[in-house]
C-alpha cells in the first residue's frame, strides 16, 4: 500500500511505453484517394459533371451580348475597341479546365477493365467537346498556344514548350471534336442536358469557320499563319454543318407567323421540345434555392434599356422588305423616326429592335403598355437612358408573369441550329462552292421564317454601303445575313476578329444611334447629321483599336519571365 | 504536509540508494524521523506538532490600511507546520519555544517574526512592491519570476476584469507588447472572433497564430469566461514554449482559471451595464453634392450626367423643401434596385441604418472556498451583447458555468477536476440573403442618399431597411463542455506525478432561414429583395478534442543548488463531423424545419480528425538563484505529415544571470535593486498545415452549379498537386533580454530581443509556367526572419497608505523579412529573398497636371491620354516613360517601396492611481508606425472609383478634395489644390490610382481603450451592511482616437476590413462601438 504511489507514478512511463503505433495514421474521412477514382462510369459521369458550368456556357446576358463590337453601345467605351488595353503584367493564363480534362485522358482507362466502351463513351466523348471548347477560347483569346494532353507536373518538359501554332492548335480542337461526335449520344435530347453528338458537330463547324476564315483574311499580316490552308478548315466547317442540317434532327423554329417567330424564340420559357434550340440553360429556384450562380432577371432588367442600346449600324443592316438594302430600296422611308425606319423592313428589324407599337409590358390583369411609353420617357432618368436610342428586346418576354427580379426562371439559349445554317452558307461561300441549292438548305430557312425573299446568288442587288467592298457582292451579303440573324447574340465581335473587318468597322469610328430630333430630352451628342453619337467628348477621333496588336490579348509579362521560350503577341 | 514525513523516512532507510532521489534526503531535518510512528494518519489535525510543541499562539495580520488579511500562510520557519488566517485575519498556532514566524501571503512582503514570549503575535504585512517573488504559470509548471529565463510575460486577471467587453480577444487586446489581437472579417459585430498572434508574421502560409490554453489545455478562447481568469501568462521566446514542441510554434497564451482558497469562504458578484454606439460609421454627403459630383466624374469620362437636370432639380426640391416627394410621383420607383438612382431623396444611409445604440449587460457570479483538505471554485457567467442596426436586432450572448475542486484525499495524492460549460446563442438577420449580412455593409455605404425611404403611401421602399427587418434569421448556438481530472501523485517530497485527462466537446448548431423580403415599390408593386422562396439550412457540427498527459518531475533544493527535472507525454486527437440539410418549399415560415419543408433537399457532411503525440523534458537548475539555466525538447508526431516525416524533435536551452545578487552589486543596489540577463536557443516545430496536405484526394462537390436532366448532381474535381514529403516549418528563436528593478522595485524595467528565424518554411516548389494549370505543391524550402524587441517599464509607488498609483509602459516590434523562396526570375509581385514583409511597391508621385501640354514622361502605359487634373509620375530610372518594367527586381521600372502595410511598434500604457476608496485606471493602446494603401476599390477613400455603382461621397473625408479646374461652375467650384486628381466614372480612372507616395497613408493610432472610475466601501461600512467588499464603478471603452487617417476610417475596423488582412471587402465591416459601462463588485 505504502508503495502504491511510486507504482502508480513508475506506469506513466509503462503507458508511454504502451502507446498505439496507429494513433497518428488518420486518413481522409470524407474524401476519395484518387487511386480509387475512375473505376466506374458513375465515376467518369460525376467528373464531367463539373464541366458543365458557366466557363463554357455563359449566361444569355441581359440586353444582349455584343457590347464588344459594333452592333451595340452601352454606357462605356469597350477598351479593345478603344485600344486602351495595357499589357497584362502580373496575370497569368489559365489552363485550370484543361488540367482538369487531361487528368480525366489520364486516367479513365482505369474503367476499361470492368467496363464496355458503350458504357462510358458518352462521357468520354465529353471530354474531347469539352477539351476542345478549353482550347477554342484558348485560340480565340492567345492564337498559339501550348498544346498539352495529359497532365503535367512541375518537371514536366512541357512547362517550358514554345507556344505551339494556332494552325496546330484549331488543328487538334477540330480533331477533338471528331472524337466527340462519335462517342456522343446522337440522340436529340431535351437539350438542357449532356451534350450530344450534333452539338459537338455544331462546335466543329463554328471553330472550322473561324480559324478558316481567320487564316484566310490575317494572311500576311502578324496574326497569319505560316502557311495558311484556309479551303482545309472552310470544308471542314462546311462538312460539319452540313452532317448537322442532313440529319435532320434540327429544323428552324417556326410556326407560321413570321411577324412573331423569330421574336418568340428567345422568349419561350422551355425548349425542351424546340426544333430549334439544341442546348440551353435551365433555371429553377427549388433546386438553386437563391443560390446566386442562378440569378436571372433578364426580363426583368430588360424592361428599360438601362443604359443599353442598338446602334445605328446593326439597325441600318436589315434589308428592306423587298430584299433590298435601305441605300437602294425604293420601301425606305427614312432615318426621321424609328417608325419611319422600321415600316417594309426585314420583320427580324422589329423582333430585335423595340417599336413603337410594340407591346412592352403584359400586367398580369391583361392590360397592355406599349414601347412608344419608354421612347416617349427616354433619358428621363438613369433607367430610360438609351444612348444609342434603339432598344434591344431579343430575349425579352412582354409577359409581367416572368418579370421577376433575380429569380426569373427564363432559360437561357446557349446553341441554336440556326448557327449552323449560317455556317455552312459562309464557308460555302469563302470556299467560293456556294449554289442556290447550299442557300436553299441554309439562308432560305432563316428568311422563310421572317418572310423575306429567298437570297438569289443569280441577282444580288448591290449596297452602295456594303462593310466590305473589296469583297464579293455574296460574302457581303451572307455577312448581313448572319449579323441580322445572330444580332445580340455575342457573335459579331468573333466574326470581325476573323474577318480581319477592324479596319473596315472598328477604327476611327464612333456607334451611332438614331435620329436624335425623335428625342424630347437628350443629354447625349449628335453627329453633324442629327444622329445620336455618345462618344463624341469620350473618343473625339473615334476607336482607337490597334490593328497590328488589338486582335489578340497580351501574354502576361510575368509568364514571359517565367519561360523564356514564350513569345509575346504581335504590337504588345 | 507533516504526513508525508513518516513515507520518506522509510524510504531512506528502506529503498537505499536504489532511487537518486534518496541522496537528497539526508538534508532533511533528522527532527523528523521521530515522527515516523505516526504513521498514515487521515486526520489533517497537526498532531505531530502538537506533540512536539508547547506553546500556542495567536493574533491577527492586517495589512497597511488596517484592513485584515484572510488566508495569510503563518508558518513556523525551518519546518513544516503552519496555518492559515481566518476570514478576519486570525490565527492560532501550536509552535515550538524560541521558533520563528512566518507570515507570507501573495502581493506582500514575506515577513519573519521570533515569538520571543509573546502569546500573541499581530503583525501587519507591506504590500510588497517587488514582484520577484511572483510565481509564474509555465508550461507544466509553475516558476519563481526571479528564476525565469524565457521571455514570459505574465498577466493578472484584475487587469482585464470590469470591463465590457466580452470576450478574451478584446480584453487582452494591448495588455502585453507583441501580443497582437486583431480583429476579423465580422469587426465589431456581437460575438465576434480575434485573431491572435505574438511577435508578428510567423509564416508566409501556415497560420502562426500562438497556442491557446486554458488550464492545460487547448480551447476555444471566445467562450471562456474574461471573470473566471486567475492570470494569463504569456510565452513569447522558444524556450519558454519548447515544451510544447509543435504544437506551439509561434508562442503559448497559459490561462488559468482561478482556484479556492484555503481558509477563506467568499461570495463574490460582479456586474457590468453599458449603453454601446457605433463608432467610425460613415455619413453621406448632401444628396445634391452627391449628384454634382458623380455627373462631373462621369463628365470627365465622355459619358452623359448620371442624374439628369430634372432628377437634380427633384433633389434640390426635396432638400429646400419645395418638393415634397421621394421620388417622381409620375415615374415611381418601380424596381428594387432603382431607388438609388431614381430617387430624390436625402438620407444619410450609413447613419440611419447603422445608429443604434444598445444596451448590453454582464453578470458574473462566484463563490471559492476551501478548508485543509479540499478547495473549490464555482462561478457562473452571462453576457448579453447587442449590436448596432437600427432595423433588425443582432445579439449575443453567452453563459459560463466554471468548477474547480482540488481535494487532496491522501497526503501523497491531489485530485483535481475542473468542469467548464459555456454556452454561446448569436443571433443575426440573414441580411442580404443571397450573399451573407457582411454584404449589407457595403451596401449601405454606397447606396446613393438620393435612395427613398418610404413610398409615397408611407409603406417602406428602402431593400437595406427591409433587409435588417425581414430577412430571416441566422441562429447560432455553440455548447463548449470541457472536463478536466487529474492527480497529482507525490510518493516522494519534490517528486510529483501529474496525470491529467481532458475532454472537450463543442457542439454547434446553425439554423438560417432566408426569406423573401418583399420591398413595396412606388408602384405599388412588390420586388423580393430576399429569397426566391424560403428555405431552410440545419447545420450540425461536433468537435471533440481529447488529450491525455502525465508529466513526472522532481524538484530539490540543496546547499542552494536548486534542480527541477521535469519529463512527460501527450497525445491529443480531434475529431470533427458536421452534416449540414437545407430544404425548400416550408409549409409555414412559423414552422422551419427539415421536416415541414416539402421542397427539394440537399444534405452534406464532413469530417476530419488529427492526432499528435509527443514526449518531452525539462531540467532547470539554478546555483543561489543566482545563476539559472533551463532546456528543454520535445520529440513530436503529427497525423498531418506522412509517417516518414512524422517526428521532428525540438530542443532549447536558456541560462540567465542575477548580475544583482553578485557581492559587488550591494554598491549600486539602493538605485539597481535587481538586474538579471537572460538568453535564449531553441527550436520548435510548426504542424499548422493542412490535414491531410501530403494525399491526393478527388474533391467531391454536392450539389452542381448547373441544373443537368433536372437535377443538380455531384462532381468530381481533380486532385492539387502535392509533395507527399512535406514536414514540419521550424522556427528558431534567439531571445535576450533583462529583468530590472530600481529605486526599491519601484521601477521595473523588461526588455527582450529576439530573432525569429522560420525555415524549412512551406513555400512553392518554383513559381511555374501557366500550362501547368494548377497551383505549384508547396515544399520546405523557404525561410522567413522575424526581428523585434519588447520593451515594458513599470512604475508603481504608495505615497502614503490611502494613495498609491502605477503607470506601465510597453512597446514592442517586429520586422519580417524573407530569407529564402523559390522565386528564380525575382518577380516583384510575389515573395523574394530580401523582401520586407509589407512592403508596398508603387510609384512616386509627382503632382497634378495643371495645364494642357504640359511636360511630363510618357506615361501611354496607364493611359492613352492625359490632360489637367490628372497625376504625374516620377520617371525614376529617366528612360522618359512612367512603366512598370518586367515587375522584376532586376527590372521593376520607376517603381520602387514606398512604405511598409506592417504594423511596427505596439504599444500600450495603462496608469491607475488609487486614493482612499477611490481608483482610477485608464488603458491606452496603439500602433507606432504603419502605412496603408487604400486599394482602389475602396471608396471609404476614394470615393468614387470606376463606375458609379460602388462609389460613395462621405463627410470628414478627402472623397470630394478631387481636382476641378480653375473655371469650375458647378456648387462644387474650383480646385486645382486638390489631394485627389480627376475622377472618371470608367476604367480610365486607374491612372491616377496607381500605388504611388501621394496616397499612402500613416495608419498609426492611440486609442484610449478604457477609463475606468471606482469607488470602494471603506471595510467598516461595507461589514455593516454584512459585505466583504464593495466596489462601484463606471467604465469608457474606445473614448478617444487619435488618427491622421481620413475621418472616414477607424484604425482598427477599417484596415481589418481590407482583404489583405483577411477581412471581407476594403472598408465594409461591421463598427466598433464607444461605451459607457457602470457596474458593482460586491463580495459577501
Amino acid at each position: 500500500m505504502k508503495r502504491l504511489p511510486i507504482y502508480i507514478s513508475l506506469l506513466v512511463f509503462v503507458g508511454i511505453a504502451a502507446c498505439n503505433e496507429d494513433f497518428l495514421d488518420r486518413y481522409p474521412l470524407d474524401a476519395i484517394s484518387d487511386v480509387n477514382y475512375f473505376t466506374t462510369p458513375d465515376d467518369l459521369e460525376t467528373y464531367m459533371n463539373s464541366f458543365y458550368s458557366t466557363t463554357y456556357f455563359s449566361k444569355y446576358p441581359n440586353h444582349g451580348a455584343d457590347f464588344n463590337s459594333d452592333n451595340q453601345v452601352g454606357t462605356n467605351v469597350d477598351t479593345r475597341l478603344q485600344g486602351t488595353r495595357v499589357i497584362n503584367t502580373s496575370g497569368s493564363i489559365g489552363f485550370g479546365w484543361i488540367r482538369r480534362v487531361n487528368y480525366f485522358f489520364d486516367n479513365y482507362k482505369k474503367v476499361e477493365e470492368n467496363y464496355a466502351l458503350e458504357d462510358y463513351q458518352q462521357y468520354l466523348g465529353e471530354a474531347y467537346f469539352f477539351r476542345a471548347l478549353s482550347y477554342y477560347t484558348m485560340l480565340q483569346d492567345y492564337g498559339d498556344i501550348q498544346w498539352i494532353t495529359h497532365e503535367l507536373k512541375t518537371d514536366s518538359p512541357e512547362l517550358y514548350n514554345p507556344r505551339d501554332s494556332r494552325d496546330l492548335v484549331a488543328t487538334n480542337i477540330i480533331a477533338a471534336l471528331d472524337s466527340a461526335a462519335m462517342y456522343l449520344t446522337a440522340e436529340k435530347t431535351k437539350g438542357q442536358g449532356r451534350v450530344n453528338k450534333w452539338m459537338a458537330l455544331l462546335i466543329q463547324s463554328r471553330v472550322a469557320l473561324y480559324e478558316g476564315t481567320w487564316q484566310k483574311y490575317h494572311a500576311n499580316t502578324p496574326f497569319g499563319v505560316a502557311n495558311p490552308q484556309p479551303e482545309k478548315y472552310l470544308e471542314k466547317a462546311a462538312d460539319a454543318a452540313l452532317e448537322l442540317i442532313q440529319s435532320g434532327v434540327y429544323d428552324i423554329y417556326s410556326t407560321g407567323n413570321p411577324e412573331s417567330d423569330y421574336y418568340d424564340l428567345f422568349a419561350l420559357q422551355d425548349y425542351s421540345n424546340n426544333s430549334e434550340i439544341m442546348f440551353w440553360r435551365e433555371y429553377n429556384n427549388e433546386l438553386s434555392r437563391g443560390n446566386s450562380n442562378f440569378t436571372n432577371d433578364r426580363n426583368h432588367r430588360m424592361e428599360f434599356p438601362n443604359d443599353n442600346s442598338i446602334t445605328k449600324a446593326l439597325a441600318d443592316a436589315y434589308l428592306c422588305i423587298d430584299g433590298r438594302p435601305i441605300a437602294v430600296s425604293p420601301l425606305f422611308k427614312g432615318h426621321e423616326s424609328l417608325m419611319d425606319e422600321k415600316d417594309n423592313r426585314d420583320p427580324r428589324f422589329y423582333q430585335n429592335i423595340a417599336t413603337h407599337d410594340r407591346v412592352w409590358r403584359i400586367h398580369k390583369d391583361g392590360t397592355r403598355e406599349y414601347w412608344k411609353a419608354v421612347y416617349d420617357k427616354l433619358n428621363t432618368n438613369a433607367a430610360h437612358n438609351s444612348p444609342g436610342g434603339y432598344i434591344n428586346i431579343k430575349g425579352y418576354n412582354p409577359d409581367m408573369n416572368y418579370h421577376v427580379q433575380q429569380y426569373e426562371e427564363s432559360p437561357g439559349i446557349i446553341y441554336r441550329y440556326a448557327e449552323a445554317l449560317l455556317n455552312y452558307a459562309e464557308a460555302k461561300a469563302e470556299l467560293g462552292t456556294i449554289t442556290q441549292e447550299d442557300i436553299d438548305i441554309s439562308i432560305k430557312k432563316l428568311r422563310d421564317r421572317v418572310g423575306m425573299p429567298n437570297f438569289d446568288l443569280g441577282n444580288i442587288v448591290q449596297d452602295p454601303n456594303w462593310d466590305f467592298p473589296d469583297l464579293s457582292p455574296v460574302i457581303n451579303e451572307i455577312r448581313r445575313e448572319r449579323r441580322v440573324e445572330l444580332a445580340t447574340e455575342g457573335f459579331r465581335w468573333d466574326d470581325i476578329a476573323r474577318w480581319a473587318a477592324a479596319d473596315e468597322l472598328i477604327v476611327g469610328r464612333r456607334p451611332k444611334g438614331f435620329n436624335a430630333s425623335q428625342l424630347a430630352i437628350n443629354p447625349f451628342p449628335v453627329d453633324e447629321n442629327g444622329f445620336l453619337d455618345p462618344f463624341q467628348n469620350a473618343m473625339p477621333n473615334g476607336y482607337g483599336f490597334d490593328l497590328d496588336r488589338d486582335y489578340l490579348n497580351s501574354i502576361p509579362i510575368t509568364e514571359i519571365v517565367l519561360n523564356p521560350n514564350l513569345t509575346q503577341n504581335p504590337g504588345w | 504536509m507533516k504526513k508525508r514525513l513518516p513515507f520518506y523516512c522509510r524510504v531512506k532507510t528502506q529503498c537505499g540508494v536504489g532511487l537518486l532521489a534518496a541522496a537528497f534526503f539526508s538534508a532533511h531535518p533528522i527532527a523528523y524521523t521521530s515522527a515516523a510512528k505516526a504513521g498514515f494518519d487521515s486526520s489533517f489535525e497537526l498532531p505531530l506538532y502538537q506533540q512536539m510543541a508547547n506553546i500556542t499562539i495567536s493574533g491577527t495580520v492586517q495589512d497597511g490600511n488596517g484592513e485584515a488579511l484572510p488566508g495569510v500562510t503563518v508558518s513556523v520557519k525551518g519546518t513544516n507546520m503552519g496555518t492559515a488566517t481566518d476570514l478576519d485575519g486570525g490565527y492560532r498556532l501550536t509552535v515550538p519555544e524560541g521558533a520563528i514566524l512566518v507570515f507570507s501571503f501573495i502581493g506582500f512582503e514575506t515577513l519573519e517574526m521570533p515569538i520571543g514570549g509573546n502569546k500573541v503575535v499581530d503583525v501587519v504585512l507591506r504590500e510588497d512592491m517587488a514582484s520577484l517573488d511572483e510565481v509564474v504559470v509555465v508550461g507544466y509548471g509553475t516558476q519563481k519570476k526571479m528564476t525565469l529565463t524565457g521571455s514570459v510575460d505574465a498577466i493578472s486577471g484584475d487587469e482585464i476584469r470590469n470591463r465590457p467587453a466580452v470576450n478574451m480577444g478584446d480584453l487582452m487586446k494591448g495588455a502585453s507588447p507583441n501580443l497582437n489581437i486583431t480583429m476579423g472579417m465580422r469587426g465589431g459585430e456581437p460575438g465576434s472572433t480575434s485573431s491572435w498572434n505574438i511577435r508578428g508574421l510567423g509564416s508566409i502560409n501556415a497560420n502562426a497564430s500562438p497556442l491557446i490554453l486554458v488550464d492545460g489545455v487547448e480551447v476555444n478562447i471566445n467562450n471562456v469566461d474574461p471573470e473566471s481568469v486567475e492570470s494569463v501568462s504569456v510565452l513569447k521566446d522558444a524556450s519558454a514554449s519548447a515544451i510544447y514542441g509543435s504544437r506551439a510554434p509561434f508562442g503559448v497564451v497559459l490561462i488559468t482559471t482561478k482556484k479556492g482558497q484555503q481558509g477563506k469562504v467568499s461570495v463574490e458578484y460582479n456586474n457590468n451595464f453599458s449603453m454601446n454606439s457605433p463608432i467610425g460609421v460613415a455619413s453621406f454627403v448632401d444628396a445634391l453634392t452627391w449628384a454634382t459630383a458623380y455627373n462631373q466624374a462621369n463628365a470627365n469620362a465622355g459619358l452623359t450626367p448620371v442624374y439628369s437636370d430634372e432628377q437634380v432639380e427633384r433633389i434640390r426640391g426635396f432638400m429646400n423643401g419645395t418638393f415634397p416627394y421621394e421620388y417622381d410621383p409620375d415615374n415611381p420607383i418601380d424596381n428594387i434596385w432603382a431607388g438609388r438612382r431614381n430617387g430624390n431623396a436625402n438620407y444619410d444611409w450609413p447613419q440611419i441604418l447603422i445608429g443604434n445604440t444598445s444596451f448590453n449587460q454582464k453578470h458574473h457570479i462566484n463563490l471559492s472556498g476551501g478548508t485543509e483538505r479540499t478547495n473549490y471554485y464555482l462561478s457562473g457567467g452571462f453576457v448579453d451583447q447587442n449590436g448596432v442596426y437600427k432595423y433588425g436586432n443582432d445579439n449575443y450572448r453567452r453563459f459560463n458555468f466554471l468548477s474547480n475542486v482540488n481535494s487532496r484525499v491522501t497526503d501523497w495524492l491531489n485530485v483535481k477536476t475542473g468542469i467548464k460549460y459555456a454556452k454561446g446563442l448569436a443571433d443575426y438577420p440573414v441580411g442580404q440573403t443571397t450573399v451573407g449580412r457582411e454584404h449589407m455593409m457595403g451596401e449601405v455605404i454606397t447606396f446613393a442618399p438620393m435612395m427613398p425611404m418610404y413610398n409615397i403611401n408611407g409603406t417602406i421602399q428602402s431593400p437595406l431597411l427591409r433587409w435588417q427587418q425581414d430577412s430571416g434569421r441566422d441562429k447560432f448556438e455553440t455548447n463548449d463542455f470541457f472536463v478536466n481530472l487529474g492527480a497529482d501523485v507525490e510518493p516522494l517530497k519534490g517528486w510529483v506525478t501529474s496525470f491529467s485527462f481532458n475532454h472537450n466537446i463543442i457542439n454547434s448548431r446553425r439554423m438560417i432561414h432566408p426569406k423573401p423580403v418583399m420591398v413595396e415599390l412606388g408602384t405599388g408593386q412588390f420586388g423580393n429583395v430576399g429569397k426566391p422562396e424560403s428555405s431552410f439550412e440545419s447545420s450540425y457540427n461536433q468537435t471533440n478534442y481529447t488529450l491525455i498527459n502525465m508529466v513526472t518531475s522532481y524538484e530539490k533544493t540543496m546547499n542552494n543548488h536548486f534542480l527541477n527535472v521535469l519529463a512527460g507525454y501527450e497525445q491529443e486527437a480531434r475529431h470533427y463531423t458536421s452534416m449540414s440539410a437545407t430544404a425548400t418549399g416550408l409549409i409555414t415560415d412559423e414552422v422551419p424545419s427539415i421536416s415541414t419543408a416539402l421542397g427539394e433537399k440537399n444534405v452534406t457532411d464532413a469530417l476530419n480528425h488529427w492526432a499528435t503525440q509527443g514526449v518531452f523534458g525539462r531540467v532547470n537548475y539554478n546555483y543561489k538563484e543566482k545563476y539559472l539555466f533551463e532546456a528543454s525538447a520535445r520529440y513530436n508526431g503529427s497525423s498531418r505529415f506522412a509517417p516518414d516525416n512524422r517526428w521532428g524533435f525540438f530542443p532549447s536551452a536558456s541560462a540567465g544571470y542575477f548580475i544583482s545578487g553578485e557581492e559587488f552589486w550591494r554598491s549600486i543596489e539602493t538605485v539597481v535593486n535587481s538586474f538579471k540577463i537572460r538568453g535564449s536557443y531553441g527550436s520548435l516545430g510548426n504542424q499548422n498545415v493542412g490535414l491531410y496536405s501530403y494525399l491526393a484526394t478527388m474533391g467531391v462537390g454536392a450539389e452542381l452549379n448547373w441544373i443537368l436532366d433536372g437535377q443538380r448532381p455531384q462532381f468530381a474535381s481533380p486532385p492539387g498537386l502535392i509533395s507527399s514529403d512535406l514536414t514540419w516549418e521550424t522556427i528558431t528563436t534567439t531571445n535576450i533580454g533583462f529583468d530590472a528593478g530600481f529605486l526599491n522595485e519601484r521601477l521595473q524595467v523588461t526588455f527582450d530581443w529576439y530573432n525569429r528565424v522560420t525555415t524549412d518554411m512551406l513555400g512553392p516548389t518554383q513559381q511555374l509556367p501557366y500550362p501547368l494549370g494548377v497551383s505549384t505543391p508547396q515544399m520546405n524550402n523557404a525561410e522567413l526572419s522575424n526581428k523585434g524587441f519588447e520593451l515594458v517599464l513599470a512604475w508603481r509607488d504608495r505615497i502614503s497608505p490611502d494613495f498609491s498609483y502605477d503607470v506601465k509602459a510597453s512597446i514592442g516590434d517586429s520586422r519580417a523579412k524573407i530569407l529564402k523562396y523559390y522565386n528564380e526570375k525575382e518577380l516583384i509581385d510575389t515573395w523574394y529573398p530580401g523582401k520586407m514583409v509589407g512592403e508596398i511597391w508603387g510609384y512616386t508621385s509627382d503632382g497634378m497636371i495643371q495645364v494642357e501640354g504640359e511636360e511630363m514622361p510618357d506615361q501611354s502605359r496607364f493611359f492613352a491620354t492625359w490632360g489637367p487634373g490628372d497625376i504625374k509620375y516620377v520617371d525614376l530610372n529617366g528612360d522618359g516613360k512612367v512603366n512598370d518594367g518586367s515587375r522584376t527586381l532586376s527590372d521593376h521600372g520607376d517603381l520602387t517601396v514606398i512604405g511598409n502595410t506592417s504594423p511596427r511598434f505596439n504599444y500600450n500604457i495603462t496608469g491607475s492611481v488609487r486614493w482612499k476608496g477611490f481608483d482610477v485606471s485608464m488603458f491606452w493602446q496603439g500602433i507606432g508606425k504603419r502605412d496603408y494603401f487604400p486599394p482602389n476599390t475602396m471608396q471609404l477613400f476614394w470615393g468614387m472609383l470606376n463606375a458609379t455603382g460602388s462609389s460613395g461621397l462621405y463627410k470628414n473625408s478627402f472623397t470630394l478634395d478631387y481636382w476641378r479646374p480653375a473655371g469650375e461652375t458647378n456648387m462644387l467650384g474650383p480646385n486645382t489644390d486638390a489631394y485627389f486628381a480627376k475622377p472618371y466614372f470608367s476604367a480610365e480612372t486607374n491612372k491616377n490610382r496607381q500605388v504611388q507616395t501621394r496616397f499612402v497613408q500613416n495608419a498609426a493610432y492611440l486609442r484610449l481603450k478604457n477609463l475606468q472610475i471606482g469607488y470602494t466601501l471603506p471595510s467598516q461600512l461595507a461589514t455593516k451592511i454584512s459585505l466583504q467588499r464593495a466596489r462601484v464603478y463606471v467604465s469608457g471603452e474606445n473614448l478617444l482616437t487619435f488618427t491622421s487617417l481620413p475621418g472616414t476610417f477607424d484604425p482598427e475596423t477599417t484596415l481589418a476590413s481590407d482583404p489583405a488582412n483577411n477581412g471581407y471587402q476594403p472598408g465594409r465591416i461591421y463598427p466598433l462601438s464607444r461605451v459607457f459601462s457602470a457596474g458593482l463588485n460586491i463580495t459577501f
